[in-house]
């Protein structure tokens, strides 16, 4: 990082090149339509800011850190276009699903009707939930990467799954 | 245990974190509440199902897209476009005829090597002529139909016309911000076909002779590329284009060089990097050294 900070192209090709899949898998589970906007603007800001990285996290957890300050970011100026799964009642929740052909599928419509839940999930949950279930960071890197704690990541943590659980229960019933 | 309880206990399991004694709460609430044990095993098959999710590869190019939107962004061209501006409209000497440029700080302008050979024919074009009225840095002895005269401070350049430093110091042609011609002391050149973008007041095409001595060109490539032709009774020179990226950071500043040269101005010195090499600068010392493999420039 410290090369980084001081231009060196080399090195930040180097980190992209290490860290891109991550990110990118941060980002498309974030927001799959953005997903390559939201990962060039957190390396972008991780170049520009580089000289900010002080080495008491890990490399890696800097970098969720500021993938997740651009996916939310992002998530904040297209607020008004999303909804809210709280919004859905739990009905229309199971209709909605059991119309959809994925529910006659498995595999990829499954991983499919699991990317809609997720987009509907409140902004918070949804990210405990990419980091924790489909990144698999630990509690504590969760708390480091989002600036709660991890009794706050827990609980955050419970009620993606409760909300996803309720968007999939016919899948998961069949 | 209460019903709620269960499936934030079931959550915990998965995590580990549930004591034995709780486990064997929540089995035994398993086993006496149907509602709850179908809402477990939905959970169980839920958390297998995100077992299963896999992890999405990079879309092909994507890495590469990265460097090129980062290095992009740090561009001097984006980042101190307007000292750049203001460095190529002021440049009145060239490094190349031995002078050094001091400017306040360490910025960086971008000197053309023209590569390119084009046919002569390129100065027969049936093309309606213009003139460019252009700044000049020392003197140029400019001869017309109607006699010579000995232009200083900015002079108009129009076809057909001959000029000649006659000085022991090269003189530059501030063509356009973009553009500029250093005539080297004792060179002689015709001036060919001037045209301008009626639209802009940019020339499109300035061409010009070398009968003897030496023409400079540094043009900016951020429009107008290939404005310039240089021509002598072998071949007509026209730029084709430098690639490079400059790279800013606290204290330090990269410059690669893929394709054609730039000069580097520092506050009391100037120096070339060539295609294929890359300069590291500091404020106290600068470096210049081959370009590492796998160094990439966008086009």
């Amino acid at each position: 990082m410290q090369r980084i900070a001081k231009g060196d192209g080399d090195a930040f090709a180097d980190l992209v090149r290490r860290y891109t899949r991550m990110l990118y898998n941060v980002a498309y589970r974030y927001n799959a339509a953005s997903a390559e906007d939201l990962v060039q603007e957190s390396f972008l800001r991780a170049f520009q800011h580089a000289n900010t990285f002080s080495g008491r996290s890990k490399v890696s957890s800097w970098l969720y850190r500021i993938c997740v300050n651009v996916c939310l970011t992002a998530m904040g100026r297209a607020s008004l276009q999303t909804t809210d799964i709280e919004e859905v009642p739990e009905s229309e929740l199971t209709a909605s699903i059991n119309d959809r052909p994925e529910t006659r599928a498995e595999g990829r419509e499954t991983y499919k009707a699991l990317e809609e839940g997720l987009a509907l999930l409140p902004a918070q949950e949804r990210m405990v939930f990419i980091l924790r279930e489909l990144q698999g960071l630990a509690y504590s890197e969760i708390s480091d990467v989002l600036g709660m704690t991890e009794q706050a990541a827990r609980t955050n943590l419970h009620r993606a799954k409760r909300r996803l659980q309720t968007w999939l229960s016919p899948l998961l019933t069949s | 245990m209460e019903c709620s309880e269960a499936l934030d206990f079931l959550y915990q399991s998965f995590d580990a974190q549930l004591t034995p004694t709780q486990q064997m709460l929540l089995d035994a609430h398993r086993r006496t509440c149907f509602a709850c044990a179908n809402t477990l095993t939905r959970a169980e098959r839920f958390q297998a199902l995100l077992l299963q999710v896999p992890q999405l590869a990079v879309p092909r190019g994507l890495e590469d897209r990265i460097i090129e939107r980062v290095f992009a962004a740090n561009h001097v061209t984006t980042k101190r476009g307007e000292t750049w501006q203001t460095l190529v409209e002021s440049i009145t000497n060239w490094r190349s005829f031995g002078y050094a440029m001091g400017t306040a700080a360490a910025v960086i302008a971008l000197i053309l090597i023209s590569r390119g050979v084009f046919q002569q024919s390129a100065l027969n074009h049936h093309e309606v002529p213009s003139t460019i009225t252009a700044a000049i840095s020392g003197t140029l002895d400019v001869n017309t139909a109607s006699g010579t005269t000995q232009q200083s401070g900015s002079l108009t350049l129009s076809p057909g016309e001959t000029l000649t430093n006659s000085s022991d110091q090269p003189s530059t042609i501030a063509i356009s911000p973009n553009l500029a011609v250093t005539i080297g002391n004792g060179t002689q050149v015709k001036v060919g076909q001037v045209k301008v973008d009626p639209q802009t007041g940019d020339p499109n095409v300035v061409a010009v002779r070398v009968d003897h001595g030496t023409v400079g060109v540094r043009e900016s490539l951020q429009k107008n590329s290939g404005a310039i032709h240089v021509a002598t009774d072998q071949a007509t020179v026209v730029p084709t284009g430098t690639i490079f990226t400059v790279t800013a950071a606290p204290g330090t500043t990269q410059v690669a060089v893929g394709e054609g040269s730039v000069a580097v101005y520092l506050p009391g010195e100037t120096f070339d990097v060539l295609a294929g090499n890359e300069a590291h600068i500091t404020a106290d010392k600068h470096t210049v050294t081959k370009l590492r493999t796998g160094t990439k420039f966008s086009r």
